[in-house]
């Protein structure tokens, strides 16, 4: 059974995503922004995390960087439609700080279940 | 100082010819004055002269008529003679006496009353005396004698007239002249204006002069008297009175009013002078004035413009901002259509119609996702890397990478007249201006026309830097890219640069071709701008820094 936690402030994308994930049999948690996301994470102790970037409140980059020193165990997947900067500066930052994939929105659907599968899979090795 | 007295020498000049006019005018109106007066001494002196001779030869006329009338006398008695001797004494002036000797030499008769002592006396008692005796019986003719002194005292002359009776001489008329009386009685009231003097040898006869002694002058005029045996010599000048009466100040007056004159003109000229210098710094403080009022200008033009550039560009840049805050919730919106109609798709049987129609969706949605990517590529600050490439190169890689897409109608060339024009900047980016402006090039023209492509070098000039003052490098390659089709309205070319502008279909433009061509130029620190006007096609100019030319 695999918990995703999704952090991600546009309500569409979020149902969007949210739908995809449980058609491929996954527990979806939502947040809407960084801070409730990490009130979840209080509670729940989901596997992946995939998360926005640009966000109100609580920035997706801080929210990585806070996420992977407080649980080095969850795998982190950044996503972003960019900002300023094209989605790839933030993306390679994202990274940096600690995400274990991120991908350009719109995202290519298999490619993101299948990094969710591999992320589990080293979960499950640990 | 020195060019003080420089600035001077014009008045003095001035002055200096026109004193020396004056000074010879004045020197010949004195001249003339004195010739005037030199003239009128001389004038003088010829009627004082004929005057004297006049009266000299009337008196001896009328002496020798009375000599003549000697006959008559014989005839008569002494008292007839005296009478009428006296007669002519009266009329005559000068006579000390007139005498009749007979012709022993013996004073008979003599008038006027008071000279009896000489009567019966030897009228040959000196030798001039009987000289002249001597002479006029021998002649038989009026002999006068030399000044001589007379026995009652002072100078005279004697005149000697024979007389004949029969034939026979009977002793003679003699007529004692007192010079002194006889002159005074010519010249006492005669051309007052003047001073006489006679002389014989060097013995004044006579002298009317102020203070009794005549002083000779520049302007004493001689002549010589000579009658018979006397020889007077006359001087004649005007006396100081006449002078001084003569005298106008007009030569004074000239010579002050001349010379004040003078002093006037050299003011006159050095003020001219000043007012020519002054009009003269004035001119060029006008004319300063005016190139700095121009500069001044000129400098508010070129502002004007850097103002503009600057406006344009942050223009841009805010809708740069704007793109890329559109193009995040875009991309989400694509992201949400996208997949949405995915799921959709999982749950329909995928040969209905509703099925294809749906990934047709999905298509049209990701034609979305490229046009927000290239709106991101504009909007985004990005540093490409810059290389070492050559233009040319640039341009005729793009050339031949446009082949395919140009009809054979349109007529491409490129002319150039440098080598490589070697740059620094990123050849891709570059190369998608090229085919944006080519492209819009080709596209401008409906059927039949030429596109001509031109590279040169060119230097930075003055009128160029004022007309674009981004351009800051000293030499630059310029790339034209001329179309001969229709042109562009004023109203078009003032928003070509617009980002989403376009003048194409819809479908067939997306507006982003020339503001994304804007932001790659500027980051190559370069320049693109058009020249168009309907009717007379159309120029894209391009202005990139020569790498290696320095600053």
């Amino acid at each position: 059974m695999s918990h995703i936690l999704l952090v991600e402030d546009d309500e569409f994308v979020r149902d969007m995503l949210t739908q995809v994930l449980e058609r491929a049999s996954h527990t979806v948690i939502s947040a809407a922004d960084g801070e409730e996301a990490i009130e979840i994470l209080r509670r729940f102790k989901p596997e992946v995390m995939i998360t926005d970037i640009v966000m109100p409140k609580k920035d997706g980059t801080a929210l990585i960087a806070e996420v992977a020193e407080k649980h080095p165990q969850l795998k982190i997947i950044a996503i972003s439609g960019g900002g300023r900067l094209g989605p790839e500066g933030y993306l390679d930052l994202s990274e940096a700080l600690g995400a274990h994939a991120s991908f350009k929105k719109p995202i290519d659907k298999e490619a993101l279940l299948m990094a969710v599968d591999l992320l589990l899979m080293e979960n499950e090795k640990q | 100082m020195g060019r003080y007295l420089r600035f001077c020498w014009l008045p003095f000049l001035v002055s200096f010819l026109f004193s020396g006019l004056v000074l010879f005018v004045w020197n010949n109106l004195v001249k003339q004055h004195w010739a005037n007066l030199v003239q009128m001494t001389r004038l003088a002196e010829r009627d004082v002269l004929k005057e004297i001779k006049t009266r000299l030869e009337f008196q001896l006329n009328a002496l020798q008529r009375l000599a003549a009338r000697w006959e008559v006398y014989v005839h008569l008695s002494e008292e007839e003679w005296r009478k009428d001797v006296l007669a002519h004494v009266k009329h005559h002036p000068g006579y000390r006496s007139i005498q009749w000797v007979d012709s022993n030499y013996i004073v008979r008769w003599v008038v006027p009353s008071g000279n009896e002592q000489v009567r019966n006396m030897r009228a040959d008692f000196e030798a001039r005396r009987k000289e002249g005796l001597k002479r006029a019986e021998e002649n038989s003719a009026l002999y006068i004698s030399p000044i001589l002194d007379l026995i009652q005292g002072g100078k005279g002359f004697i005149v000697y007239l024979p007389v004949y009776v029969n034939g026979k001489n009977d002793g003679f008329i003699v007529g004692v002249i007192d010079i002194y009386i006889f002159l005074h009685s010519i010249l006492g009231e005669y051309q007052l204006s003047y001073e006489i003097l006679v002389e014989a040898g060097q013995e004044p006869l006579y002298t009317r002069a102020a203070n009794g002694h005549f002083k000779p002058n520049r302007l004493t005029q001689h002549r010589r008297l000579c009658l018979n045996n006397l020889k007077w010599d006359v001087y004649v000048q005007p006396t100081s009175a006449f002078i001084r009466l003569e005298q106008t100040f007009f030569p004074e007056l000239i010579l002050s009013g001349g010379l004040f004159i003078a002093v006037l003109l050299a003011i006159l000229t050095y003020l001219v002078q000043a007012t020519r210098q002054s009009s003269e710094k004035l001119r060029l403080a006008n004319e300063e004035l005016q190139h700095e009022i121009k500069e001044r200008e000129n400098a508010e033009l070129a502002k004007d413009k850097l103002k503009r550039a600057l406006l344009q560009s942050q223009k841009l840049e805010a809708i740069g901002t704007l793109a890329g805050g559109i193009a995040h919730d875009f991309n989400n919106i694509l992201y949400s259509v996208i997949g949405y109609t995915e799921l959709a798709l999982e749950d329909l049987p995928r040969h209905s119609i509703t099925y294809k129609n749906l990934t047709k969706v999905i298509a049209v949605s990701k034609r979305g996702q490229e046009l927000v990517t290239r709106l991101l590529s504009f909007s985004r600050q990005q540093q490409h890397t810059f290389e070492v490439i050559s233009l040319l190169e640039v341009i005729t890689s793009t050339l031949t990478l446009l082949k395919p897409t140009i009809p054979a109608s349109v007529e491409m060339t490129l002319e150039t007249s440098v080598e490589q024009a070697i740059i620094k900047g990123s050849y891709t980016d570059l190369q998608q201006v090229l085919v944006n402006v080519i492209g819009n090039a080709v596209d401008a023209i409906e059927g039949k026309g030429a596109v001509k492509i031109l590279l040169s070098q060119v230097e930075l000039t003055e009128e160029l830097r004022q007309n674009h003052p981004t351009l800051t490098q000293l030499s630059y390659y310029l790339v034209e890219i001329i179309d001969n089709g229709p042109g562009m309205s004023k109203a078009t070319l003032e928003r070509a640069f617009e980002p989403f502008f376009t003048t194409k279909p819809v479908g067939k433009g997306t507006g982003l071709g020339l503001a994304t061509a804007h932001g790659i130029i500027q980051e190559h620190s370069g320049l693109i701008g058009i020249r168009s006007q309907l009717g007379e096609g159309t120029v894209v100019y391009i202005y990139l820094p020569h790498w290696g030319g320095g600053k």
